[in-house]
């Protein structure tokens, strides 16, 4: 059992763990869903935690399926409901997560396609041509800017400096003499600039050579746009190798600065259109997981939520088949949820109202002619002992013998009818009370002292009977004192009558406090080594009208749990080894609706 | 018989053709010493497929890793890790310049080219790469430089690509070249 509830504890926490997980999943989903790189960082843990989920998930779920088809195959209490149930509550959570499922890929999935529509593809295609077109007039202006400078260089020597000199004069940022095998050899800047580590491509030197000018716009590493122009240098032709001259001319900031962000734009767009397919895989991907988890959880839950509303039910089912067969009511303190303490409540309110009606009618309808029999051979016997009536009826003297034997015979006739009706009398009058149920009156009582008092009435009449008792820390409790006494009578007495012919007799009281729900209880023991209850005892001791005594009504019992259930207590009886034990726990504090 | 004998054959052709085409595209690299620095000149053929180029204009950035290892080749003991070095290359195109930017992660420094041929070209040829101090090595040993390059597209997680696993793949990984580093 023990064994059971821990597996019960454990699955309850991975459920939990693995809903916590999810919806961390789905919150993480929530956030990246609006920056796709954000998630494609993000999705591969994320994938790796709802996988796990769902495996766990459907073990779990599939666990559960298998045992309620099992008990359903077996045609076990209440099977077919829960199977109907959970069905019922599933297929209503499966239907629209399925159907939502499918509008939010078709709702995605637009919503992606907007990204690459053409429109946008082409405005943007249009805006970069638009900024290159605006910097085409610059582009010439360097050119040609730069083919009148290559004619004013004047000669190998002095380069450098005359490169520098020109740089001023221009509007070049930078001017650079290399050779055919793109070397260096002249700078218009001691600096290192921005532009110092572009050098042109062994196929723009061949342009340039070519068409006699190579020009292009570029971008610099620090993400500004420049021009850069290559012009052979003619002057120098008489060079073994032949020179060129690279100029490069920086582009208004502000245009380059609209330039980046358009082509920074162009970038995203296109990378997004490009990862177009794989986005919406795994979009539909994790989605799929995350649905599929959420429909096992409401399945698992769906079966889970039918197997306790069933559960009550169920109970009603099998007390119903237990009344039927005769059996104890099992017992219902183990109640969780308002169903079962109701169908609980109602069977015993049922069966105490039942009792309660039996004892009531007859109670009444013994009662009505017992006063007239009583009444009767009262009459009879007062008649005749009386010797007047004797002489009338005989007058001889002879006969005297035979007559004193008939009176004796009347009034020993007539003494059994008056003491049997009052023994019947007793007996309706215990019934009335059984039924009546008085409301108790409590006050705060010890409970130890009613205990020694209790004891001390037997002590005297049952000399070989050991009497002991244990007591715990409290005495007091909340109680009705006739009531309590009642109890410890009644006990006492059953116990006594069990312990005839046993040798080595005694009685054990013992009280203990207890804790039950955070609430205080004195738990009051009566252990004897009698000869214990009979089976059929024990299923059904806590009914009216059960006894295993020769004489007994069978109300000792009922009225004692009823006296404990009126004071919110709990009584249980057990055989011992050698003996049996009677067990009441009562809350040591009444509360107010009594 | 026949059947499986042609079927043979075929695959004999096969593997020989597909073998001479590996060959063919295989890089080469060798090593020298100058001032006391051990450099390599390295010959990888990288030629960009098509879905690259596509990525590449798209906006996507691709690195090229060269991953090399000096390991000390010894007889009847377990090879020895000299050390190793790691360069990198992003290759960008800019939409608005319509070239092809080649970074040098490690020095900084940039080339810009306007067609893809000119960009396989500039890496396939690596000039006067650093590898080890002089003063590092042992002369008698049997030092080998071995060379893994790979491309790898940066941007697109393992998920992405994983994703997208029945389409082509953007990534590719290059031949291993091996050389001596002493010659």
């Amino acid at each position: 059992m023990a064994t059971i509830q821990i597996k019960a504890k454990t699955t309850k926490r991975i459920i939990f763990s693995l809903i916590f997980l999810s919806v961390g999943s789905l919150l993480a989903l929530m956030f990246a869903a609006d920056n796709p790189n954000e998630l494609n960082k993000m999705q591969s843990s994320l994938l790796v935690v709802n996988i796990l989920s769902f495996v766990v998930f459907l073990i779990i779920v599939a666990s559960s399926a298998k045992n309620l088809l099992n008990d359903y195959r077996k045609n076990k209490l209440g099977a077919k409901l829960r199977l109907r149930m959970s069905l019922a509550f599933g297929g209503l959570a499966v239907i629209p997560a399925v159907v939502l499922f499918f509008f939010a890929i078709n709702f995605m999935n637009k919503g992606i396609s907007v990204w690459s529509d053409a429109d946008v593809e082409q405005g943007l295609n249009n805006a970069l041509m638009l900024g290159r077109s605006a910097l085409d007039e610059k582009i010439q202006q360097g050119l040609f800017e730069t083919a009148n400078i290559a004619l004013q260089l004047q000669g190998i020597e002095n380069i450098d400096l005359q490169l520098r000199d020109l740089v001023q004069k221009s509007k070049a940022e930078q001017l650079v003499i290399l050779d055919s095998d793109i070397q260096v050899l002249a700078s218009g800047s001691d600096q290192i600039s921005r532009v110092s580590t572009r050098i042109p491509t062994l196929l723009e030197i061949e342009q340039a050579n070519l068409k006699q000018s190579w020009a292009s716009l570029d971008s610099s590493p620090d993400g500004s746009y420049l021009i850069r122009v290559l012009v052979p240098v003619l002057s120098f032709s008489s060079n073994q190798k032949p020179l060129y001259l690279q100029a490069f001319f920086s582009v208004d900031p502000k245009l380059s600065m609209m330039a980046d962000s358009v082509e920074e734009t162009y970038a995203r767009y296109g990378r997004l259109s490009f990862m177009k397919d794989p986005i919406q895989y795994s979009y539909i991907l994790t989605l799929a997981i995350v649905v599929l988890l959420a429909l096992l959880l409401a399945i698992y839950g769906s079966i889970e939520f039918a197997d306790r509303l069933v559960k009550p039910i169920e109970s009603l089912e099998k007390e119903a088949e237990s009344m039927i067969k005769n059996q104890r009511f099992a017992d219902s303190n183990n109640a969780s949820d308002e169903i079962t303490t109701l169908v609980n409540s109602f069977m015993q309110a049922q069966k105490e109202a039942a009792w309660s009606d039996v004892a009531r009618r007859m109670a009444h309808e013994i009662n009505n002619p017992l006063t007239p029999i009583q009444l009767s051979a009262e009459r009879i016997k007062k008649r005749f002992s009386s010797d007047t009536v004797f002489q009338s009826i005989d007058g001889a003297r002879d006969s005297m013998t035979s007559k004193e034997e008939d009176l004796n015979f009347i009034v020993a006739s007539t003494d059994t009818i008056v003491n049997q009706v009052e023994v019947l009398r007793e007996m309706v009058n215990a019934f009335g009370k059984f039924a009546e149920q008085p409301k108790l009156k409590v006050e705060r009582i010890n409970m130890f002292k009613i205990i020694d008092e209790a004891i001390g009435l037997y002590l005297k009449d049952h000399k070989a009977v050991k009497f002991s008792s244990k007591y715990a820390d409290n005495a007091f409790i909340d109680g009705d004192e006739k009531k309590l006494r009642q109890i410890l009578n009644n006990l006492l007495k059953n116990s006594i009558d069990a312990l005839n012919n046993i040798e080595n007799p005694r009685i054990t009281v013992a009280t203990r406090d207890v804790q039950i729900s955070n609430r205080s209880f004195l738990e009051l023991s009566i252990e004897d080594n009698g000869i214990g209850f009979s089976e059929e005892t024990l299923n059904k001791a806590f009914e009216p009208y059960v006894s295993t005594k020769p004489k007994g009504k069978g109300l000792g019992l009922a009225i004692v749990k009823n006296i404990v259930d009126e004071h919110q207590g709990h009584i249980a009886i057990k055989n011992n080894p050698k003996g049996a034990s009677v067990i009441i726990t009562i809350p040591i504090n009444q509360t107010s609706n009594l | 018989m026949l059947i499986f004998k042609k079927l043979f054959h075929i695959f004999i052709a096969f593997f020989v053709l597909t073998s001479g085409i590996a060959l063919k595209a295989e890089g080469s690299g060798s090593s020298y010493i100058d001032s006391g620095v051990y450099y390599s000149d390295i010959e990888i053929p990288i030629n960009f497929e098509n879905k690259q180029i596509k990525a590449l204009e798209s906006g996507i950035v691709f690195n090229l890793e060269l991953n090399l290892k000096i390991v000390d080749i010894r007889n009847w003991r377990l090879d020895r890790d000299i050390g190793e070095l790691t360069q990198i290359y992003a290759i960008e195109f800019n939409a608005f310049t319509r070239r092809y930017t080649v970074s040098n992660k490690n020095t900084g420094r940039q080339a810009s080219m306007a067609m893809i041929k000119e960009v396989s070209e500039y890496l396939s040829r690596i000039k006067k790469l650093p590898l080890v101090d002089d003063s590092l090595l042992d002369l008698d040993a049997n030092y080998t430089v071995i060379l893994d390059s790979r491309l790898r597209a940066q941007g697109l997680s393992q998920w992405m690509k994983t994703i997208s696993f029945w389409s082509e793949s953007l990534d590719s990984d290059l031949e291993q070249i091996q050389w001596q580093l002493f010659k």
